[in-house]
């Protein structure tokens, strides 16, 4: 029985070995990146690949209802706010969609309106914005 | 005549004096913000945002806790007899009307109540009055001396309401107060719901200005923005700034054997741009001012250039302000776009060798580092949507209907009007010589124009003012992460232009001196 063991964990033992050989043969495979353009002309690129270095980015506006009529200017830039993508004049209470051109390695914008400031992300190519600032619930 | 006016002035007077009376500043624990699923945390977010305080509040929507409605507000254990210490809520600045602030309130068990208000068991409710003063922290005063306390009486558990009478020295003022209502209590573990409060007056908090009261602003122009987000304090017309690429020039690179496959070298022509789209305080746009920096010619065509404002018909220009170009080939309407053309088109230079002082044409210039450098010359003008008046003729454009990625420029290669090359994707104008199209290595199909039968293109264009190859050298070879970018479908090196370690290779590229 002990030898009957010995020889079933030999054999997982060898499966597994050739197992991780055929991983490895797999990852030293040649992909697209490594199948690098020697000129221009050489480059392999899918049908849809888009061309542009920036991107559209919806950022939708969700609006608050305030009892008296809040305006003021809504600039959305770089997180650091060296960078301003748009200024526009805002009704507080106003939900709206608006289109950003950003380049494409931006992921994170600042939304400003007064005093009430937020860093958003870009989750494929749609950015969101609140009013709202996060409150901790009271126990219940 | 005086009577009547006085009839007139009483009507207006008594309509204000109950515009003001019928106004409340309330909560009832159920509003949320547009697009959010009302619940606990969102909906006290959402009366956050509209500058109620709370302390040691929370919103709760469990049955047995509920006042009304599907919300009501939750205390914690009302065990503390300091009207600061204890679970408070505050209102937003108001201006207060007359009557009475009222608000429901009731206990979750019976535990620590009492008859006796400051003994060892009670609940109690304490308002109290706020005024404003702008040197105190968030503006807020001295407590008024008038204040009211309630104590919850029996049956605990039940709704109750309290009321208190706005006293007659506020009553209708035109100052701003807040008003507080403190919880408090003392002995056992027991929390207060609270709901329906309502405070007659004018909500006057500015929730964009960290709750402060409302104040006039400045606005030299009275266009509605506050000089302080104003570009332009002192020209109703304008108001904001809005430039593309946000810091600095960006970069177009051409290539123009078009339809044929180049050298890429993406030097054929380079030119370097920004606009600045300049709206007013309806959003609308009043002109957008470009600058257009000719900066390289690699090619031995003399190429214009010229761009279209995609989802802008020509009818909706003002005019064009600073061009000067003139061809044989070029007819531009009154407006100073581009005759026939449905979409607004804008020619800026018709000669490429013009613009940059190369007559011969044969050299190039600014792609080979032994010849001498032309320092490129900047082409300022502008296209104007409205008149100084703020008049747009054919209507105004809203800053939503034209974003950057509308700007759809091209070259014309070798002057012949037809031959137009644009951005990969980017459609032609009415004027392109569409023959051209599917001839050579040309796949441009409809919706999907300038693309190779390998999807290769004849232009880039980079939202910052980068460097070019030197002529001849293979656009990869100077941007050594530009073929890992494509490869990639965009997934690494989004930033392949940036000037970071091992990006470039700045033996082929050309320095401008």
């Amino acid at each position: 029985m002990k030898n009957k063991n010995l020889i079933l964990a030999t054999a997982i033992a060898l499966t597994l070995a050739a197992s991780c050989t055929k991983l490895k043969e797999v990852d030293n495979s040649p992909s697209l990146n490594q199948n690098k353009a020697t000129s221009f002309k050489t480059i392999k690129v899918s049908d849809n690949f888009d061309w542009n270095t920036s991107n559209l980015v919806k950022l939708n506006v969700y609006g608050l209802n305030t009892l008296a009529k809040i305006t003021n200017t809504m600039v959305v830039s770089s997180e650091d706010q060296k960078i301003v993508y748009y200024t526009a004049n805002t009704e507080m209470s106003n939900s709206f969609t608006t289109e950003l051109t950003l380049p494409k390695n931006v992921k994170n914008i600042k939304v400003s309106y007064g005093s009430i400031s937020k860093v958003v992300s870009i989750q494929g190519n749609t950015a969101n914005f609140d009013y709202l600032t996060e409150v901790t619930d009271i126990n219940e | 005549m005086k009577t009547t006016i006085k009839i007139f002035v009483a009507l207006i007077l008594g309509i204000i004096n109950y515009n003001i009376n019928a106004q409340t500043v309330s909560t009832d624990c159920e509003s949320t913000a547009t697009g959010v699923t009302p619940s606990t945390s969102n909906n006290i977010a959402f009366d956050r945002a509209n500058c109620w305080g709370f302390g040691a509040i929370g919103y709760t929507n469990t049955s047995g806790q509920i006042i009304s409605g599907g919300f009501s507000a939750i205390s914690n254990s009302m065990s503390n007899p300091s009207t600061n210490g204890a679970a408070w809520i505050k209102t937003p600045w108001l201006k207060p009307g007359s009557g009475n602030v009222t608000l429901k309130v009731k206990m979750e068990n019976t535990g620590g109540t009492g008859t006796t208000l400051y003994s060892s068991n009670y609940k109690a409710v304490r308002i109290r009055i706020i005024p404003y003063n702008s040197l105190a922290s968030y503006g807020e005063g001295t407590f008024l001396s008038d204040s009211f306390t309630y104590l919850i009486a029996s049956p605990y558990t039940n709704s109750q309401t309290v009321s208190f009478q706005i006293p007659s020295a506020i009553a209708n003022s035109n100052n701003v107060y807040k008003f507080m209502m403190s919880f408090i209590g003392a002995g056992g573990n027991n929390r207060a719901n609270i709901d329906e409060i309502v405070i007659p007056g004018t909500y006057w908090s500015n929730p964009s200005n960290s709750c402060l009261p409302m104040s006039v602003i400045v606005d030299t122009d009275s266009d509605g923005v506050q000089d302080s987000d104003d570009a332009y304090p002192n020209d109703k017309l304008r108001a904001y700034n809005n430039y593309y690429p946000e810091k600095g020039n960006g970069t177009l690179m051409f290539e123009d054997l078009w339809p044929t496959l180049g050298d890429y070298d993406f030097n054929d022509l380079v030119v370097g741009y920004r606009f600045n789209t300049v709206t007013n305080s309806d959003n609308n746009i009043v002109e957008i001012n470009y600058e257009v920096t000719p900066r390289a010619i690699g090619a031995s065509f003399n190429n214009g250039f010229g761009f279209m404002l995609n989802n802008i018909i020509s009818e909706k220009i003002y005019s064009v302000v600073g061009l000067k170009t003139e061809a044989g080939w070029l007819n531009n309407s009154s407006n100073g776009t581009e005759a026939d053309q449905k979409i607004a088109t804008i020619i800026v230079f018709t000669s490429a060798n013009a613009i940059m002082g190369n007559p011969g044409g044969t050299s190039g210039v600014n792609v080979d580092p032994k010849e001498e450098y032309t320092k490129p010359t900047t082409i300022s003008f502008s296209v104007k949507f409205m008149d100084e008046s703020g008049k747009a003729p054919n209507g105004a454009v809203s800053f939503k209907e034209f974003t950057p990625a509308n700007f759809n420029p091209f070259i014309i290669i070798n002057q012949e009007r037809g031959n137009e090359l644009h951005l990969p994707g980017y459609a032609p104008s009415e004027k392109v010589n569409s023959k051209i199209f599917g001839t050579e290595a040309d796949n441009s199909k409809e919706g999907n124009y300038y693309k190779s039968k390998t999807n290769l293109p004849w232009a880039l264009n980079v939202p910052e003012e980068i460097p070019y190859s030197i002529e001849k050298i293979d656009f990869i070879k100077a941007y050594l992460n530009f073929a890992e970018w494509a490869q990639s479908n965009g997934k690494n090196y989004s930033d392949w232009y940036e000037n970071k370690e091992k990006y470039r290779n700045n033996e082929v590229i050309y320095e401008t001196k």
